[in-house]
């Protein structure tokens, strides 16, 4: 190992973090070449592949590398979360119209073609402009763009590193949610931990809200297979051994790593424009069911991505490109890149829970900084395998426990349904308080859900 | 040996661990394995041969490389592919041709969306008379 390895955790969710290989996975980062600071996971960590779901870490921008693994295939997976004018006994009667709607025009599940197909040359500006494209479409305004990170558009994008298979791969799943642990929920807010810092982020109990979940779809997975490959080869040119395969990297300033990070932002910002053109469907859908309720982005944050920052590493001020594998960026107030609104109280960082459970926002914190590159956690976690999780429950049984507490469903797949049961998954609010003790990030409020459509 | 196939627990994800006498069989079976993830394959009728060339610096690069053939066509063509049968095939590369039909959103059952194929505790353990591949998939 070149640097030290910490894992964030409780008594109980480090039994969950032995009882995998994740502690192997971060002792397995922390050998890649010009990493500085410390190889960390969250405390949502689990097994992935290379790097642990839930991993951090930072190379030195002159003699780093950059794995494509250490991004992962669903580039720029991320979340958004939309505010309503309305309140939870607005929505409750019709819910079930809201879903339908919901269900009806936002395609989830394998296989569901988008609402839009694109010819490879308008894929390209969706590429470079990512939620700008969207919003010049008609798909929101110019106000939406202030409320995602980097404004929905990674500048360092060049659609020309992504190859015409990934192009072929994402033309016309613009606007779809896939499946896995996809979603997009309506929720309301339970309860608010931090009243000024709620008010500012537009959040008041009661209130209705959206839970969007997804990422850059088969585009973005096939960006990270392509690049596996040609770090693999390149790798042996530079003279870098990796301990596992999938943690393949190259050197940031190489030919690869530079085409890498160009191709990675097309990528996340065909998930910015995915996002956004979900968010049209969703304002649609509430347009028809409530005659309105006004839903306004709050944040949009990205939790696979590897991004260039400068951080205080032992005194120094470095350029670094941090790696967020299964994590969430978690600045704090005065920090570059937030909404001006939000500049005085920090980034909303947002934490889906499962199926069922509740899911939270936050806000980032100058420990974070001081600590985990500006990092926090990114959901539960998951604590069951999909088998395992399908064996303890048929679709049938999860509907109707999830109907007693009164969340409604909608799903493209019954086994699907079944491998996201909540049982799979760690319990959230413990995952949540680690990070609020930790320092790494501050509860504002908890989202309970009322309606969720999954893939 | 009778080929076949076995889906794997894996704690985030799904594996394949798939057999036959030779490599080409045992790599059929792992298609075999990853179209039943993605769809219900009775619902599939291979009506249609969709022909592959694959590259690959090693055997396990080869496999990840032949089951993201499968991943692309199903994205990239919408064309559901069922079985693979191997014309000719070296540690370097593999031609075959995958049969399946163009998908059709009514006949097709769908059942989960593979996001990728792995090198993560990938393996092809060759004996004298049987081939084992395990491979592990992105959900």
């Amino acid at each position: 190992m070149n640097v030290e390895g910490m894992i964030f955790a409780d008594e109980e969710l480090i039994k969950a973090i032995e009882r995998d290989q994740t502690m192997q996975q971060v002792a397995n980062v922390a050998t890649l070449p010009g990493l500085v600071g410390r190889s960390l996971a969250m405390p949502d960590a689990h097994q992935g592949y290379g790097f642990a779901i839930g991993g951090v870490a930072a190379s030195d921008m002159e003699q780093g590398v950059v794995s494509a693994g250490g991004v992962g295939f669903d580039i720029n997976c991320g979340v958004r979360l939309l505010a309503s004018s309305l309140t939870r006994d607005d929505g409750k009667n019709k819910i079930d119209p809201l879903l339908d709607r919901l269900f009806r025009d936002i395609p989830c599940g394998a296989g569901k073609r988008g609402m839009v197909s694109l010819s490879i040359d308008e894929l390209d500006n969706v590429l470079e402009q990512g939620a700008h494209w969207a919003v010049r479409q008609g798909y929101g305004t110019s106000r939406d763009l202030d409320y995602i990170e980097e404004t929905g558009r990674l500048r360092s994008a060049d659609p020309s590193k992504v190859s015409q298979r990934a192009k072929q791969r994402g033309r016309d799943q613009l606007g779809t949610l896939g499946s896995g642990n996809h979603f997009v929920e309506v929720q309301y807010v339970a309860e608010v931990f931090d009243e000024p810092a709620a008010e500012t982020f537009g959040l008041r109990k009661d209130q209705m809200v959206v839970l969007i979940h997804t990422g850059s779809r088969g585009l973005g997975h096939q960006v990270c297979t392509d690049y596996l490959d040609t770090m693999q080869e390149a790798m042996k040119r530079y003279g870098i051994h990796v301990v596992d395969r999938q943690l393949a990297c190259v050197p940031i300033r190489s030919k690869e790593g530079a085409d890498y990070l160009a191709a990675m932002a097309a990528a996340a910002n065909f998930a910015f424009a995915n996002r956004q053109v979900i968010t049209h469907g969703i304002r649609s859908a509430f347009e028809s069911v409530f005659d309105g309720g006004d839903l306004r982005i709050v944040y949009d944050v990205a939790h696979n991505i590897a991004k260039e920052e400068t951080h205080e590493i032992d005194g120094e001020r470095k350029n670094v490109l941090v790696h967020r594998k299964g994590a969430t960026r978690a600045f704090p107030k005065h920090a570059p890149g937030l909404p001006a609104q939000y500049s005085e109280v920090g980034q909303p960082v947002l934490i889906p829970g499962s199926m069922g459970t509740s899911s939270y926002v936050l806000v980032g914190t100058e420990k974070a900084m001081e600590e985990t590159f500006g990092s926090s956690c990114h959901g539960a976690g998951r604590a069951k395998s999909r088998h395992a999780a399908k064996k303890e429950i048929t679709a049938e049984e999860l509907i109707r426990q999830l109907n007693e507490k009164g969340i409604k469903v909608r799903g493209a797949s019954r086994s699907g349904l079944t491998e996201e049961s909540p049982d799979a998954y760690k319990d959230v609010s413990a995952v949540v308080e680690v990070v609020q003790n930790a320092g790494i990030a501050r509860k504002v409020a908890k989202l309970i859900p009322m309606g969720v459509i999954k893939g | 040996m009778q080929p076949g196939y076995r889906i794997l627990d894996h704690p985030a994800d799904i594996g394949i661990e798939s057999w036959g006498s030779t490599f080409s069989e045992a790599l059929s079976m792992a298609v075999s394995g990853l179209v039943s993830l993605i769809v219900d394959p009775s619902s599939v009728e291979p009506t249609e041969q969709r022909f592959i060339s694959v590259s690959a610096e090693d055997i396990e690069s080869l496999v990840v490389k032949t089951l993201s053939e499968v991943l692309f066509l199903f994205d990239g063509a919408h064309f559901v592919p069922k079985t693979l049968e191997v014309f000719s095939e070296s540690p370097n590369g593999l031609q075959g041709s995958l049969s399946g039909e163009p998908l059709q959103g009514d006949k097709h059952h769908m059942r989960i969306d593979v996001k990728a194929v792995t090198y993560h505790q990938l393996s092809v353990n060759r004996r004298p008379a049987s081939v084992t591949i395990n491979v592990y998939l992105d959900i």
